[in-house]
Protein backbone atom coordinates (compact mmCIF):
# COMPACT_ATOMS: atom_id res chain seq x y z
CA UNK A 1 0.00 0.00 0.00
CA UNK A 2 1.11 3.59 -0.86
CA UNK A 3 1.68 6.01 1.57
CA UNK A 4 -0.51 7.84 -0.26
CA UNK A 5 -3.18 5.20 -0.18
CA UNK A 6 -2.65 5.03 3.36
CA UNK A 7 -2.73 8.88 4.03
CA UNK A 8 -6.13 8.97 2.11
CA UNK A 9 -7.47 6.61 3.70
CA UNK A 10 -6.94 8.09 7.09
CA UNK A 11 -8.33 11.06 6.19
CA UNK A 12 -11.65 9.01 5.01
CA UNK A 13 -11.83 7.47 7.67
CA UNK A 14 -11.52 10.48 10.31
CA UNK A 15 -14.06 12.66 7.51
CA UNK A 16 -17.02 9.38 8.13
CA UNK A 17 -16.35 9.46 11.94
CA UNK A 18 -17.30 12.72 12.26
CA UNK A 19 -20.15 12.79 10.48
CA UNK A 20 -21.31 8.69 12.06
CA UNK A 21 -20.77 10.82 15.30
CA UNK A 22 -23.38 12.81 14.72
CA UNK A 23 -26.11 10.75 13.16
CA UNK A 24 -25.52 8.34 16.67
CA UNK A 25 -24.96 10.79 19.29
CA UNK A 26 -28.85 11.18 19.64
CA UNK A 27 -30.10 7.07 19.70
CA UNK A 28 -26.94 7.17 22.24
CA UNK A 29 -28.28 8.91 24.45
CA UNK A 30 -31.90 7.97 24.30
CA UNK A 31 -31.41 4.37 24.84
CA UNK A 32 -28.88 5.32 27.79
CA UNK A 33 -31.09 8.18 29.40
CA UNK A 34 -34.62 6.57 28.71
CA UNK A 35 -34.28 3.26 27.69
CA UNK A 36 -35.71 3.20 24.15
CA UNK A 37 -33.96 1.98 21.16
CA UNK A 38 -35.09 4.78 18.95
CA UNK A 39 -35.97 3.61 14.98
CA UNK A 40 -37.39 6.75 14.33
CA UNK A 41 -34.05 8.09 14.59
CA UNK A 42 -33.08 7.57 10.83
CA UNK A 43 -36.61 8.99 9.70
CA UNK A 44 -35.15 12.45 12.03
CA UNK A 45 -32.21 12.19 10.17
CA UNK A 46 -34.22 11.93 6.49
CA UNK A 47 -36.24 14.79 7.71
CA UNK A 48 -32.89 16.96 8.25
CA UNK A 49 -31.95 16.09 4.86
CA UNK A 50 -35.17 17.11 3.67
CA UNK A 51 -34.79 20.66 5.23
CA UNK A 52 -31.60 21.36 3.71
CA UNK A 53 -32.32 19.89 0.33
CA UNK A 54 -35.25 22.32 0.55
CA UNK A 55 -33.99 25.42 2.13
CA UNK A 56 -31.27 24.85 -0.29
CA UNK A 57 -33.28 24.15 -4.14
CA UNK A 58 -35.78 26.69 -2.77
CA UNK A 59 -34.63 29.46 -1.17
CA UNK A 60 -31.00 28.99 -1.87
CA UNK A 61 -29.94 28.90 1.29
CA UNK A 62 -25.80 27.65 1.99
CA UNK A 63 -26.24 24.14 3.38
CA UNK A 64 -24.31 24.75 6.58
CA UNK A 65 -26.67 27.79 7.09
CA UNK A 66 -29.19 25.04 7.11
CA UNK A 67 -27.92 23.18 9.50
CA UNK A 68 -29.19 25.14 12.74
CA UNK A 69 -32.74 25.54 10.93
CA UNK A 70 -32.81 21.66 10.91
CA UNK A 71 -31.74 21.31 14.36
CA UNK A 72 -34.63 23.79 15.60
CA UNK A 73 -37.48 22.24 13.50
CA UNK A 74 -36.28 18.68 14.78
CA UNK A 75 -35.98 19.59 17.99
CA UNK A 76 -39.72 20.54 18.50
CA UNK A 77 -40.46 17.45 16.34
CA UNK A 78 -38.82 15.16 18.58
CA UNK A 79 -40.22 17.43 22.01
CA UNK A 80 -43.56 17.01 20.17
CA UNK A 81 -43.37 13.21 20.04
CA UNK A 82 -42.11 12.34 23.13
CA UNK A 83 -44.48 14.73 24.87
CA UNK A 84 -47.24 13.34 23.38
CA UNK A 85 -47.11 10.15 21.95
CA UNK A 86 -44.27 7.87 23.44
CA UNK A 87 -44.90 9.16 26.72
CA UNK A 88 -47.84 7.44 27.40
CA UNK A 89 -45.73 4.30 27.45
CA UNK A 90 -42.49 5.11 29.22
CA UNK A 91 -43.73 2.40 31.41
CA UNK A 92 -44.04 -0.25 29.24
CA UNK A 93 -41.32 -3.14 28.36
CA UNK A 94 -38.67 -1.90 26.32
CA UNK A 95 -40.23 -3.95 23.29
CA UNK A 96 -43.35 -1.65 23.24
CA UNK A 97 -41.09 1.47 22.33
CA UNK A 98 -39.62 -0.58 20.19
CA UNK A 99 -42.56 -1.57 18.39
CA UNK A 100 -44.12 2.11 18.64
CA UNK A 101 -40.95 4.55 17.38
CA UNK A 102 -41.32 1.56 14.42
CA UNK A 103 -44.27 2.28 13.63
CA UNK A 104 -44.08 6.20 13.63
CA UNK A 105 -40.74 5.45 11.30
CA UNK A 106 -42.50 4.04 8.84
CA UNK A 107 -45.25 6.94 8.98
CA UNK A 108 -42.45 9.59 8.79
CA UNK A 109 -41.27 7.95 5.81
CA UNK A 110 -44.87 7.45 4.23
CA UNK A 111 -45.66 10.13 4.43
CA UNK A 112 -42.13 11.87 3.28
CA UNK A 113 -42.59 9.93 -0.05
CA UNK A 114 -45.60 11.79 -0.49
CA UNK A 115 -44.91 14.79 -0.16
CA UNK A 116 -41.46 14.87 -1.38
CA UNK A 117 -41.32 12.27 -3.93
CA UNK A 118 -39.77 8.71 -3.71
CA UNK A 119 -37.15 10.74 -6.44
CA UNK A 120 -33.29 10.47 -5.57
CA UNK A 121 -32.10 14.08 -4.17
CA UNK A 122 -29.03 15.90 -4.01
CA UNK A 123 -27.29 19.29 -3.51
CA UNK A 124 -24.62 20.61 -5.15
CA UNK A 125 -23.30 23.57 -4.11
CA UNK A 126 -20.69 26.16 -5.99
CA UNK A 127 -17.71 24.49 -3.86
CA UNK A 128 -19.17 20.75 -3.95
CA UNK A 129 -16.29 19.26 -6.44
CA UNK A 130 -13.09 21.16 -4.88
CA UNK A 131 -11.19 19.71 -2.46
CA UNK A 132 -7.83 21.11 -0.49
CA UNK A 133 -5.25 18.95 -1.58
CA UNK A 134 -3.09 18.06 1.14
CA UNK A 135 -0.03 16.62 -0.34
CA UNK A 136 0.91 15.68 -4.25
CA UNK A 137 3.12 13.48 -6.00
CA UNK A 138 3.04 14.27 -9.57
CA UNK A 139 5.11 11.20 -10.65
CA UNK A 140 2.55 8.94 -9.77
CA UNK A 141 -0.15 11.36 -10.35
CA UNK A 142 -1.85 11.17 -7.17
CA UNK A 143 -2.45 13.06 -3.82
CA UNK A 144 -4.05 13.44 -1.09
CA UNK A 145 -7.07 15.33 -1.39
CA UNK A 146 -10.08 16.76 1.40
CA UNK A 147 -13.14 17.71 -0.31
CA UNK A 148 -13.84 21.42 1.26
CA UNK A 149 -17.63 20.13 1.78
CA UNK A 150 -16.93 16.95 3.85
CA UNK A 151 -13.69 18.85 5.74
CA UNK A 152 -16.32 21.95 6.59
CA UNK A 153 -19.13 18.69 7.89
CA UNK A 154 -16.26 17.14 9.91
CA UNK A 155 -16.13 21.03 11.62
CA UNK A 156 -19.55 21.32 12.51
CA UNK A 157 -19.72 17.47 13.64
CA UNK A 158 -16.82 17.68 15.91
CA UNK A 159 -18.12 21.06 16.86
CA UNK A 160 -21.28 19.72 17.62
CA UNK A 161 -19.93 16.65 19.60
CA UNK A 162 -18.50 19.00 21.92
CA UNK A 163 -21.25 20.89 22.69
CA UNK A 164 -23.33 18.02 23.75
CA UNK A 165 -20.57 16.84 25.96
CA UNK A 166 -20.83 20.23 27.85
CA UNK A 167 -23.97 20.33 27.88
CA UNK A 168 -24.47 17.00 28.92
CA UNK A 169 -21.40 17.54 31.66
CA UNK A 170 -21.88 20.90 32.60
CA UNK A 171 -24.82 21.85 32.49
CA UNK A 172 -27.88 21.72 35.19
CA UNK A 173 -30.25 20.10 32.32
CA UNK A 174 -27.34 17.99 31.62
CA UNK A 175 -26.77 16.86 35.11
CA UNK A 176 -30.37 16.36 35.75
CA UNK A 177 -30.78 13.80 32.21
CA UNK A 178 -28.34 11.67 33.58
CA UNK A 179 -29.46 11.68 36.84
CA UNK A 180 -32.72 10.58 35.40
CA UNK A 181 -31.33 8.08 33.25
CA UNK A 182 -28.99 6.18 36.17
CA UNK A 183 -32.36 6.35 38.92
CA UNK A 184 -35.73 7.58 37.75
CA UNK A 185 -37.49 7.84 40.87
CA UNK A 186 -34.43 9.45 43.15
CA UNK A 187 -34.51 12.24 40.17
CA UNK A 188 -38.27 13.08 40.61
CA UNK A 189 -37.39 12.98 44.61
CA UNK A 190 -34.77 16.13 43.53
CA UNK A 191 -37.78 17.93 41.71
CA UNK A 192 -36.78 16.68 38.51
CA UNK A 193 -39.71 16.54 36.52
CA UNK A 194 -39.41 13.60 34.54
CA UNK A 195 -41.71 13.91 31.38
CA UNK A 196 -39.94 17.43 30.37
CA UNK A 197 -36.29 15.79 30.86
CA UNK A 198 -37.45 13.08 28.35
CA UNK A 199 -39.05 15.10 26.28
CA UNK A 200 -36.08 17.54 26.51
CA UNK A 201 -33.58 14.21 26.06
CA UNK A 202 -35.57 13.63 22.93
CA UNK A 203 -35.88 16.66 21.63
CA UNK A 204 -31.77 17.20 21.57
CA UNK A 205 -31.59 13.33 20.36
CA UNK A 206 -33.81 14.64 17.36
CA UNK A 207 -32.10 17.87 16.94
CA UNK A 208 -28.52 16.10 16.66
CA UNK A 209 -30.20 13.65 13.88
CA UNK A 210 -31.45 16.66 12.19
CA UNK A 211 -28.02 18.44 11.94
CA UNK A 212 -26.89 14.98 10.92
CA UNK A 213 -29.21 14.72 8.22
CA UNK A 214 -28.04 18.38 6.78
CA UNK A 215 -24.69 17.20 6.66
CA UNK A 216 -25.19 13.73 5.25
CA UNK A 217 -27.52 15.77 2.13
CA UNK A 218 -24.66 17.58 1.07
CA UNK A 219 -22.35 14.29 0.35
CA UNK A 220 -24.45 11.94 -0.58
CA UNK A 221 -28.10 12.17 -2.16
CA UNK A 222 -30.74 10.28 -0.73
CA UNK A 223 -34.31 9.54 -0.91
CA UNK A 224 -36.97 9.55 2.22
CA UNK A 225 -35.96 5.73 2.81
CA UNK A 226 -32.30 6.58 3.45
CA UNK A 227 -32.23 7.38 7.34
CA UNK A 228 -32.95 3.24 7.92
CA UNK A 229 -29.42 2.58 7.17
CA UNK A 230 -28.52 5.62 9.44
CA UNK A 231 -30.43 4.16 12.38
CA UNK A 232 -28.29 0.60 12.26
CA UNK A 233 -24.88 2.47 11.30
CA UNK A 234 -25.73 4.60 14.91
CA UNK A 235 -27.28 0.90 16.70
CA UNK A 236 -23.45 -0.86 15.60
CA UNK A 237 -21.34 2.34 16.68
CA UNK A 238 -23.30 2.47 20.14
CA UNK A 239 -22.55 -0.97 20.43
CA UNK A 240 -18.72 -0.58 19.49
CA UNK A 241 -18.92 2.51 21.89
CA UNK A 242 -20.62 1.66 24.82
CA UNK A 243 -23.53 3.38 25.86
CA UNK A 244 -21.48 4.96 28.44
CA UNK A 245 -21.18 8.99 27.14
CA UNK A 246 -20.35 11.20 24.84
CA UNK A 247 -16.80 10.00 23.64
CA UNK A 248 -17.80 6.54 23.91
CA UNK A 249 -20.12 7.69 21.06
CA UNK A 250 -17.16 9.06 19.11
CA UNK A 251 -15.04 6.00 19.96
CA UNK A 252 -17.51 3.93 18.30
CA UNK A 253 -17.94 6.11 15.35
CA UNK A 254 -13.77 5.97 14.67
CA UNK A 255 -13.95 2.21 15.00
CA UNK A 256 -17.33 1.62 12.47
CA UNK A 257 -15.51 3.98 10.28
CA UNK A 258 -12.23 2.49 10.40
CA UNK A 259 -13.51 -1.08 9.54
CA UNK A 260 -15.51 0.46 6.44
CA UNK A 261 -12.94 1.88 4.75
CA UNK A 262 -10.47 -0.51 5.02
CA UNK A 263 -12.88 -3.02 4.15
CA UNK A 264 -13.60 -0.57 1.97
CA UNK A 265 -9.91 -1.00 0.39
CA UNK A 266 -10.25 -4.16 -0.10
CA UNK A 267 -13.64 -5.00 -1.17
CA UNK A 268 -15.93 -2.59 -1.37
CA UNK A 269 -19.24 -5.07 -1.88
CA UNK A 270 -18.80 -6.17 1.83
CA UNK A 271 -18.72 -3.00 3.98
CA UNK A 272 -21.51 -3.65 5.73
CA UNK A 273 -20.75 -7.07 6.02
CA UNK A 274 -17.62 -6.48 8.20
CA UNK A 275 -19.30 -3.49 9.99
CA UNK A 276 -21.79 -5.92 11.13
CA UNK A 277 -20.03 -9.37 11.77
CA UNK A 278 -17.90 -6.60 13.93
CA UNK A 279 -21.08 -6.03 15.96
CA UNK A 280 -21.53 -9.67 16.60
CA UNK A 281 -17.96 -10.09 17.98
CA UNK A 282 -18.56 -7.27 20.17
CA UNK A 283 -21.76 -8.41 21.52
CA UNK A 284 -20.16 -12.18 21.99
CA UNK A 285 -16.55 -10.75 23.26
CA UNK A 286 -17.36 -7.27 25.43
CA UNK A 287 -21.12 -6.26 25.24
CA UNK A 288 -20.10 -3.18 27.28
CA UNK A 289 -18.13 -1.81 24.36
CA UNK A 290 -15.31 0.17 23.77
CA UNK A 291 -15.36 2.36 26.67
CA UNK A 292 -17.33 0.12 28.51
CA UNK A 293 -20.58 1.87 30.82
CA UNK A 294 -23.76 0.86 31.54
CA UNK A 295 -25.44 4.04 31.48
CA UNK A 296 -25.13 7.69 30.78
CA UNK A 297 -22.30 9.60 32.61
CA UNK B 1 -47.22 21.52 58.82
CA UNK B 2 -48.13 18.61 57.52
CA UNK B 3 -51.75 17.02 58.05
CA UNK B 4 -52.51 13.63 57.04
CA UNK B 5 -56.05 12.77 57.19
CA UNK B 6 -57.90 8.97 56.76
CA UNK B 7 -55.06 8.50 54.50
CA UNK B 8 -55.39 4.87 52.30
CA UNK B 9 -52.56 4.46 49.86
CA UNK B 10 -51.27 1.07 48.34
CA UNK B 11 -50.14 -0.29 45.05
CA UNK B 12 -52.37 -0.52 42.46
CA UNK B 13 -55.11 -2.46 43.89
CA UNK B 14 -53.38 -3.67 46.73
CA UNK B 15 -53.77 -1.14 50.04
CA UNK B 16 -51.08 -1.32 52.08
CA UNK B 17 -51.79 2.33 54.51
CA UNK B 18 -55.09 2.12 56.34
CA UNK B 19 -56.80 5.37 57.28
CA UNK B 20 -53.33 6.82 58.51
CA UNK B 21 -54.04 10.06 60.83
CA UNK B 22 -50.78 12.26 61.66
CA UNK B 23 -49.25 15.17 62.40
CA UNK B 24 -46.58 17.18 62.13
CA UNK B 25 -45.76 20.64 63.69
CA UNK B 26 -43.32 23.20 62.34
CA UNK B 27 -40.08 22.72 63.68
CA UNK B 28 -40.64 19.41 65.48
CA UNK B 29 -38.81 16.41 64.90
CA UNK B 30 -41.31 13.22 65.11
CA UNK B 31 -40.42 9.30 64.63
CA UNK B 32 -42.23 6.88 62.82
CA UNK B 33 -41.30 3.92 63.61
CA UNK B 34 -42.68 0.40 62.78
CA UNK B 35 -41.07 -3.15 62.04
CA UNK B 36 -40.09 -4.39 58.19
CA UNK B 37 -43.33 -4.80 55.71
CA UNK B 38 -45.46 -2.53 58.12
CA UNK B 39 -46.10 0.71 55.41
CA UNK B 40 -43.30 3.07 56.50
CA UNK B 41 -41.65 3.94 52.75
CA UNK B 42 -45.24 3.49 51.09
CA UNK B 43 -46.41 6.19 53.38
CA UNK B 44 -43.23 7.83 52.49
CA UNK B 45 -43.56 7.58 48.59
CA UNK B 46 -47.04 8.64 48.63
CA UNK B 47 -46.47 11.57 50.31
CA UNK B 48 -43.46 12.84 47.67
CA UNK B 49 -46.20 12.46 45.35
CA UNK B 50 -44.33 9.29 43.64
CA UNK B 51 -47.88 7.01 44.65
CA UNK B 52 -51.47 8.10 44.42
CA UNK B 53 -53.54 8.10 47.49
CA UNK B 54 -56.51 6.01 47.13
CA UNK B 55 -58.09 8.30 49.52
CA UNK B 56 -57.79 10.48 52.55
CA UNK B 57 -56.17 14.05 52.29
CA UNK B 58 -53.08 15.60 52.69
CA UNK B 59 -52.45 18.78 53.56
CA UNK B 60 -48.71 20.30 53.67
CA UNK B 61 -48.08 24.09 54.21
CA UNK B 62 -51.42 24.54 53.55
CA UNK B 63 -51.85 23.24 50.36
CA UNK B 64 -53.67 19.78 49.37
CA UNK B 65 -50.74 17.75 47.67
CA UNK B 66 -52.53 14.13 47.69
CA UNK B 67 -51.84 13.03 44.00
CA UNK B 68 -49.92 16.10 43.31
CA UNK B 69 -46.33 15.49 40.92
CA UNK B 70 -43.25 15.04 43.00
CA UNK B 71 -41.76 17.78 41.35
CA UNK B 72 -44.35 20.49 42.76
CA UNK B 73 -44.12 18.71 46.36
CA UNK B 74 -40.56 19.39 46.06
CA UNK B 75 -40.93 22.87 44.97
CA UNK B 76 -43.33 23.20 47.95
CA UNK B 77 -40.73 22.54 50.37
CA UNK B 78 -41.29 18.61 51.30
CA UNK B 79 -38.14 16.30 50.68
CA UNK B 80 -37.30 13.05 51.45
CA UNK B 81 -33.90 11.04 51.87
CA UNK B 82 -35.12 7.58 50.56
CA UNK B 83 -34.17 3.98 51.87
CA UNK B 84 -31.39 2.30 50.30
CA UNK B 85 -30.15 5.86 49.39
CA UNK B 86 -30.70 6.00 46.01
CA UNK B 87 -27.36 8.54 45.20
CA UNK B 88 -26.95 8.49 41.50
CA UNK B 89 -23.79 6.42 40.96
CA UNK B 90 -22.42 7.78 38.14
CA UNK B 91 -22.43 11.09 39.42
CA UNK B 92 -19.50 12.80 41.55
CA UNK B 93 -20.59 13.51 44.90
CA UNK B 94 -20.87 16.80 43.99
CA UNK B 95 -22.96 17.12 41.52
CA UNK B 96 -25.11 14.51 43.51
CA UNK B 97 -25.57 17.19 45.96
CA UNK B 98 -26.09 19.80 43.71
CA UNK B 99 -28.90 17.42 41.70
CA UNK B 100 -30.56 17.54 45.60
CA UNK B 101 -30.96 21.49 45.01
CA UNK B 102 -32.42 21.39 41.48
CA UNK B 103 -35.24 22.61 42.36
CA UNK B 104 -34.13 25.98 44.01
CA UNK B 105 -33.27 28.91 41.81
CA UNK B 106 -31.46 30.83 44.63
CA UNK B 107 -27.62 30.52 43.03
CA UNK B 108 -26.17 32.43 45.46
CA UNK B 109 -27.85 30.30 48.25
CA UNK B 110 -27.71 26.96 46.96
CA UNK B 111 -23.35 27.31 46.90
CA UNK B 112 -23.89 28.52 50.54
CA UNK B 113 -25.42 25.46 51.60
CA UNK B 114 -23.41 23.29 49.57
CA UNK B 115 -20.25 24.37 52.17
CA UNK B 116 -22.83 24.06 54.90
CA UNK B 117 -23.17 20.49 53.93
CA UNK B 118 -19.61 20.16 53.27
CA UNK B 119 -18.88 21.45 56.84
CA UNK B 120 -21.54 18.95 58.41
CA UNK B 121 -19.82 15.81 56.34
CA UNK B 122 -16.02 16.46 56.02
CA UNK B 123 -15.64 13.26 54.57
CA UNK B 124 -17.60 14.43 51.30
CA UNK B 125 -15.39 17.06 50.70
CA UNK B 126 -12.24 14.77 50.34
CA UNK B 127 -14.26 12.71 48.07
CA UNK B 128 -16.23 15.88 45.78
CA UNK B 129 -15.32 14.59 42.80
CA UNK B 130 -15.31 11.00 43.07
CA UNK B 131 -18.36 9.15 41.50
CA UNK B 132 -20.97 8.65 44.29
CA UNK B 133 -20.65 4.94 43.80
CA UNK B 134 -17.39 4.93 44.56
CA UNK B 135 -18.03 5.70 48.53
CA UNK B 136 -18.18 3.67 51.19
CA UNK B 137 -21.64 2.61 52.54
CA UNK B 138 -21.47 5.15 55.68
CA UNK B 139 -19.76 7.93 53.19
CA UNK B 140 -22.80 7.33 50.27
CA UNK B 141 -25.56 7.95 53.34
CA UNK B 142 -23.74 11.51 54.22
CA UNK B 143 -24.35 11.65 50.61
CA UNK B 144 -27.77 11.03 50.36
CA UNK B 145 -28.84 12.92 53.49
CA UNK B 146 -26.70 15.97 52.11
CA UNK B 147 -28.50 15.87 49.09
CA UNK B 148 -31.29 16.21 51.06
CA UNK B 149 -30.73 19.14 52.49
CA UNK B 150 -29.53 20.54 49.93
CA UNK B 151 -33.16 21.15 48.56
CA UNK B 152 -33.39 23.40 52.17
CA UNK B 153 -36.73 22.36 52.54
CA UNK B 154 -39.73 22.62 55.08
CA UNK B 155 -39.90 19.15 56.02
CA UNK B 156 -37.25 16.58 55.42
CA UNK B 157 -37.99 12.72 55.93
CA UNK B 158 -35.25 10.60 56.52
CA UNK B 159 -36.29 7.39 55.87
CA UNK B 160 -33.83 4.27 57.66
CA UNK B 161 -30.75 6.34 57.67
CA UNK B 162 -29.10 4.11 60.18
CA UNK B 163 -30.23 0.58 58.46
CA UNK B 164 -26.38 -1.47 58.03
CA UNK B 165 -24.20 1.56 59.19
CA UNK B 166 -21.59 1.28 61.92
CA UNK B 167 -23.05 3.02 65.29
CA UNK B 168 -20.26 6.00 64.63
CA UNK B 169 -21.47 7.05 61.14
CA UNK B 170 -25.13 6.98 62.54
CA UNK B 171 -24.06 9.12 65.14
CA UNK B 172 -22.23 11.72 62.73
CA UNK B 173 -25.60 11.33 61.06
CA UNK B 174 -27.37 12.28 63.63
CA UNK B 175 -25.56 14.99 64.51
CA UNK B 176 -25.61 16.32 61.96
CA UNK B 177 -29.66 16.65 61.44
CA UNK B 178 -29.74 17.92 64.90
CA UNK B 179 -27.59 20.88 63.57
CA UNK B 180 -29.91 21.17 60.36
CA UNK B 181 -32.97 20.88 63.06
CA UNK B 182 -31.31 24.07 64.95
CA UNK B 183 -31.54 26.10 61.48
CA UNK B 184 -35.79 25.37 61.36
CA UNK B 185 -35.95 22.33 59.31
CA UNK B 186 -38.55 20.43 60.39
CA UNK B 187 -37.91 16.19 60.26
CA UNK B 188 -39.41 12.93 59.85
CA UNK B 189 -37.33 10.20 61.20
CA UNK B 190 -39.07 7.04 60.06
CA UNK B 191 -36.73 4.26 61.16
CA UNK B 192 -36.98 0.61 62.19
CA UNK B 193 -34.06 1.24 64.94
CA UNK B 194 -36.66 3.01 67.78
CA UNK B 195 -34.22 3.88 70.47
CA UNK B 196 -32.50 5.98 67.93
CA UNK B 197 -35.15 7.17 66.63
CA UNK B 198 -37.50 8.38 69.78
CA UNK B 199 -34.19 9.41 71.40
CA UNK B 200 -34.04 11.57 68.48
CA UNK B 201 -37.35 12.79 68.57
CA UNK B 202 -39.85 15.09 70.41
CA UNK B 203 -42.98 12.58 69.15
CA UNK B 204 -43.66 9.55 67.63
CA UNK B 205 -46.15 7.66 66.10
CA UNK B 206 -46.18 3.63 65.62
CA UNK B 207 -47.38 1.64 62.51
CA UNK B 208 -48.17 -1.47 62.41
CA UNK B 209 -49.63 -3.81 59.38
CA UNK B 210 -50.65 -0.34 58.04
CA UNK B 211 -52.04 1.43 60.44
CA UNK B 212 -51.00 3.79 63.37
CA UNK B 213 -51.89 1.90 66.32
CA UNK B 214 -49.56 4.97 68.81
CA UNK B 215 -48.55 8.08 69.69
CA UNK B 216 -47.07 10.24 71.97
CA UNK B 217 -44.17 12.16 73.14
CA UNK B 218 -41.43 10.34 72.59
CA UNK B 219 -40.13 10.15 76.13
CA UNK B 220 -43.10 8.73 77.36
CA UNK B 221 -42.85 5.93 74.19
CA UNK B 222 -38.93 5.00 75.34
CA UNK B 223 -40.58 4.21 78.68
CA UNK B 224 -43.97 2.35 77.30
CA UNK B 225 -43.19 -0.92 78.92
CA UNK B 226 -45.49 -2.72 75.35
CA UNK B 227 -42.99 -0.43 73.11
CA UNK B 228 -40.04 -2.15 74.91
CA UNK B 229 -41.46 -5.11 75.37
CA UNK B 230 -42.41 -5.22 71.13
CA UNK B 231 -39.62 -3.44 69.68
CA UNK B 232 -37.45 -3.32 71.86
CA UNK B 233 -36.81 -6.30 73.33
CA UNK B 234 -36.78 -5.47 76.81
Amino acid sequence: MSGILIGQSAINVLLLSGVLTIAALGFSIVWGVMNIINLVHGAAIMLGAYVTFIAFTFAGIDPFLTIPISMVLLFGLGYLIQRNIINYVMRAPMLTTFLLTFGLEIIIINLAQFFFKSDLRAITTGYSGSSLTLYADPAANSSIEVPYIKLGALIVALLLTLLTHLLMSRTRLGRAIRSTGMDKDAAQLTGARISTIYALTFAISAGLAGAAGSLIAMTQSFQPGFGGTYTLYAFVIVVLGGLGSVPAVFLGALAFSLITVLTGLWQPGLTQAAAFALLVIMLVVRPSGIAGKAFYQ
Amino acid sequence: MLKIEHLNAGYGDLQVLWDINLEIRSGEVVALIGSNGAGKSTLLWTLSGLLKPMSGSIIFAGQSIGGVSPDRIVSLGLTQVPQGRRLFAGLTVKENLLQGAYSRSDKADVAQDLDFVLELFPRLRERLNQPAGSLSGGEQQMCAVGRGFMARPKLLMLDEVSLGLAPIVVDAIYEAIGKVRARGMTVLIVEQDVQIALEQADRGYVLDVGSLIMSGAATDMLANPKIRAAYLGI
